[in-house]
């Protein structure tokens, strides 16, 4: 299922794939992989990535 | 007394890949989506080895080998490194985080280009055939088809990352 919800919050930052990638360490692709929802991150790596958008886990990742 | 020689050099050389190895290890840096394809990848190559193997002792055991000895065991190497390869490159996984393309690209280019040359001086000198059957001189040519796959595969995958982006 696609992660709509990271994909807008990074647009609202204006942040491309790559920039999110180099601020959480991974690649462009992993990025990608996750917005798509080809990949379920690690927990390490979804609080990597709220820091980086300054988000809360429910508002990224928490699916009802 | 050679064969103390012989476990010695073994012994040496096996330590030194070793530490080769973990220097390399400890200098690339892969994300976790990379380490699971890398994974994924390894495990393909491990059963690509096994069935080349299984398939080279099977042609042994019916004398229907049209090579010498040991180049079914090497030819299930280059195999092995091949399928790791093409399943890295398809997991976004081969190259790590701090290395660029153009950099592996440029090594990979060299290794093959090199061993062409090897190849090339085989061919025109006619050792790859000894009564009928190949010899341990085809080893370069199947490099320089390892390595020209790996390449190919490499700007294939880059030409629709690049679309992708």
């Amino acid at each position: 299922m696609k992660n709509l919800r990271l994909k807008s919050a990074r647009a609202a930052k204006d942040y491309s794939q790559q920039q999110l990638a180099d601020l959480t360490g991974v690649s462009r692709q992993t990025i990608n992989a996750i917005e798509k929802g080809d990949y379920n991150p690690t927990i390490k790596l979804c609080l990597a990535i709220c820091k980086a958008l300054d988000k809360t886990l429910d508002e990224l990742f928490w699916e009802d | 007394m050679s064969s103390i020689g012989s476990l010695i050099i073994f012994i040496v050389v096996f330590v030194l890949l070793f530490w080769v190895i973990r220097q390399m290890k400890g200098n690339e840096q892969f994300d976790e989506r990379q380490l699971l394809g890398r994974y994924k990848a390894c495990r393909s190559g491990f059963f690509a080895f096994m069935i080349v193997i299984v398939l080279d002792a099977v042609l042994k055991l019916f004398g229907m080998t049209f090579y010498e000895d040991p180049l079914g065991e090497l030819a299930a190497i280059f195999v092995a490194v091949l399928v790791f390869a093409g399943q890295a490159i398809r997991y976004d996984a081969f190259i790590a985080l701090n290395t660029t393309f153009r950099y592996q690209l440029i090594v990979f280019i060299i290794v093959c280009l090199s061993q062409l040359v090897n190849a090339i001086s085989q061919i025109t000198s006619g050792t790859m055939i000894r009564d009928g059957r190949l010899t341990l001189s085809c080893l370069s040519i199947l490099c320089v088809i390892t390595f020209a796959a790996i390449i190919i595969m490499m700007l294939i995958h880059q030409r629709m990352t690049q679309e992708e982006a």
